[in-house]
C-alpha cells in the first residue's frame, strides 16, 4: 500500500469582513499524486441571533430592493437562516480542477486517476505548486473557523 | 428556420443541485426540450459524465459553467479552455469577459435582480461593465412562474433600456434547475432559431451570439418582418418604415408540458423603443398568425403576448427584437 502523506493541515478563523475573499493554501508536490484527499470542514453554518439576523436581511433588502421594489421580495423572516457560505477550490501546475460549491460544512473529497469527487476533475496531481482557495462566499457569524486537511497518495 | 426549446441554466451534483447529469437530460427529454446547458456553479467536472450516447437519447447539451462569483452571477457557455472566476471584480469584468470570448465562449448575465448577500451570495449584479456590446445575453426571466417576479420585471426594464441605447443583446429564460421538484409553476423556456433540421450545441451558442431567441412559459412566439423584399427574424436587422409585420403562435409544440398552467392568451403587442406598444391585437379566438401593415421606426421591435397563467393576469411571452435601422 503507498504511503499517505499530508501536504496540508491547517485551520483558520475568518470574519464578516473576510467575506468575498479567496484565502489561497499553497501546498507542494514533490511527486506525482495518483489520490488526493481533502478534508474541510468549517463551523458555524448557521447563524441563530434573530436580531442582527434581520437587520442584516433588511439592510440587504436596502440595498438590492429600494423603495417600492422591496414589496416584491417577501418578508425579511422567508430568509431565515442566514448561513455563512464558504466552498474550496483546487488549481496548480497552470490547471483548474474546479469547485465544491455545496452548501455543506464538513465536506471530504477525492481527487484521483479514475475518480473525482462531484466538482473536480480527475487526474494525476503533478509534481509542483498547488493552490487550495477557500471562496469565502459569506461570514454571517462573529467568527467562522475552517478546518483543512490535504492528503496524497504517491503514483510510485 | 426551425425553432427549438431549451433550457439554459441548469446544476447537476457537481455543484449544489440534486439531478446526475444523466438524470437531468433525462429529465430534459421528458420536458421535451431539445437542448440544455450544463452549467454548474464554479466548475465544469460534469463534462465528463455526457456521453454521445447519453446525447443522442436524450438531448443536446451545452458546455458551459456559472460563474458564481461575489459581485454577481454568469452563465459562460462554450468556452475552450477555463477563465478563471475567483478573480472577477466589478471593475474588471468587462476584461474577464472578453477573455471568456477569446476563448471561444460568451457570456451572459444571470438573474440581475435577485438579491444578493447575505440571503443569496454574489446572487445580484454588482458589476461595473463600462461596455455593455460584450454581454451576450441576459437572462432576463430566471426561476418558477418567471412572469410575475418583481425581480424579472426590473431585468426586462434593464434589458429594454439597453436595446434604447444601441446595444444588441439577446433575452433568455434560465429555470435555474437543481433538481426534480414540483412542476405546478410555469416554467419559462427559451426558443433557439436555428437554420437547420437540428440543434448541436455550436448551432445553439450562434443562435444565441445572434440574439436568435423567443422566450415563453407557453405557446412559442415568433416575429417577423418583411420590408422592400427583405426578411427579419429575432437578432436580424430591417430598415424602418413601411413594413409587414407577422406574429406567429405556436400552440401545438410542447402543449402538453405547458397545458396545465391553464394558459389563456388575451392580446399580442408589437413593441418598440422604451417599451412602447407599437400596435397589439386582442385576441377573441386563437389564429396562428397575425398580420400587421405598420411603419416601424428606427430603434428595435420586439412581439409580446399578454394572457393569463394559473389564473393569474401576466406576461405569456416576448421574442428578443428586429434590429431597425
Amino acid at each position: 500500500m503507498n504511503k499517505i502523506i499530508t501536504l496540508l493541515d491547517i485551520s483558520k478563523t475568518i470574519y464578516p469582513e473576510d467575506s468575498k475573499k479567496n484565502i489561497i493554501h499553497r501546498f507542494e508536490a514533490d511527486k506525482k499524486i495518483k489520490s488526493l484527499f481533502i478534508d474541510f470542514n468549517y463551523q458555524p453554518k448557521e447563524f441563530d441571533n434573530l436580531e442582527k439576523s434581520k437587520k442584516y436581511i433588511s439592510d440587504g433588502l436596502g440595498v438590492y430592493a429600494p423603495g417600492e421594489f422591496v414589496k416584491g421580495y417577501g418578508k425579511w423572516e422567508d430568509y431565515l437562516p442566514l448561513v455563512n457560505l464558504v466552498t474550496v477550490s483546487l488549481d496548480g501546475c497552470g490547471e483548474y480542477r474546479g469547485c465544491a460549491h455545496r452548501h455543506s460544512s464538513s465536506q471530504h473529497h477525492v481527487i484521483g486517476t479514475d475518480i473525482a469527487s462531484p466538482g473536480f476533475t480527475k487526474g494525476l496531481i503533478l509534481p509542483g505548486s498547488w493552490n487550495l482557495v477557500v471562496n469565502v462566499h459569506a461570514v454571517v457569524t462573529e467568527k467562522c473557523q475552517y478546518f483543512i486537511k490535504v492528503q496524497g497518495e504517491y503514483a510510485e | 428556420m426551425k425553432w427549438f426549446p431549451c433550457e439554459l441554466h441548469t446544476h447537476t451534483v457537481h455543484s449544489d443541485g440534486t439531478f446526475t447529469v444523466e438524470t437531468l437530460a433525462k429529465a430534459s427529454k421528458a420536458s421535451e426540450l431539445s437542448c440544455i446547458t450544463l452549467t454548474d456553479h464554479n466548475t465544469m467536472s460534469g463534462i465528463a459524465d455526457i456521453t454521445p450516447e447519453l446525447e443522442k437519447e436524450t438531448v443536446q447539451i451545452i458546455r458551459g459553467i456559472e460563474w458564481t462569483t461575489y459581485f454577481g452571477h454568469m452563465v459562460v457557455l462554450g468556452a475552450a479552455s477555463y477563465v478563471d472566476w475567483r478573480d472577477a471584480v466589478p471593475s474588471n469584468i468587462d476584461d474577464k469577459i472578453r477573455d471568456i470570448h477569446k476563448a471561444g465562449g460568451i457570456a451572459g448575465i444571470a438573474h440581475p435582480f435577485a438579491l444578493g448577500s447575505p440571503m443569496c451570495t454574489g446572487c445580484y449584479w454588482q458589476f461595473d461593465v463600462k461596455d455593455w456590446s460584450l454581454v451576450d445575453y441576459i437572462e432576463v426571466w430566471s426561476e418558477g412562474f418567471p412572469a410575475i417576479t418583481v425581480a424579472n420585471k426590473r431585468a426586462l426594464e434593464l434589458w429594454t433600456n439597453l436595446l434604447d441605447k444601441g446595444f444588441k443583446i439577446a433575452a433568455t429564460s434560465g429555470r435555474d434547475w437543481h433538481g426534480s421538484e414540483d412542476d405546478s409553476l410555469p416554467v419559462g423556456i427559451t426558443y433557439l432559431g436555428i437554420p437547420e433540421d437540428n440543434i448541436s450545441p455550436e448551432l445553439a451558442l450562434e443562435a444565441l451570439k445572434k440574439g436568435r431567441t423567443s422566450v415563453t412559459i407557453g405557446p412559442l412566439l415568433l416575429i417577423k418582418a418583411e420590408c422592400r423584399g427583405n426578411i427579419a427574424l429575432p437578432g436580424d436587422a430591417i430598415r424602418s418604415g413601411k413594413a409587414r409585420v407577422a406574429v406567429c403562435i405556436d400552440m401545438d409544440t410542447r402543449r402538453s408540458i405547458w397545458d396545465k398552467y391553464n394558459i389563456k392568451l388575451e392580446k399580442a403587442a408589437l413593441v418598440t423603443k422604451g417599451g412602447e406598444v407599437l400596435i397589439q391585437k386582442e385576441i377573441a379566438r386563437w389564429e396562428d398568425e397575425m398580420i400587421f401593415d405598420i411603419d416601424i421606426p428606427e430603434g428595435w421591435l420586439r412581439a409580446e403576448l399578454y394572457g393569463e397563467a394559473m389564473g393569474r393576469k401576466c406576461m405569456i411571452a416576448y421574442t428578443s427584437p428586429v434590429y431597425v435601422y
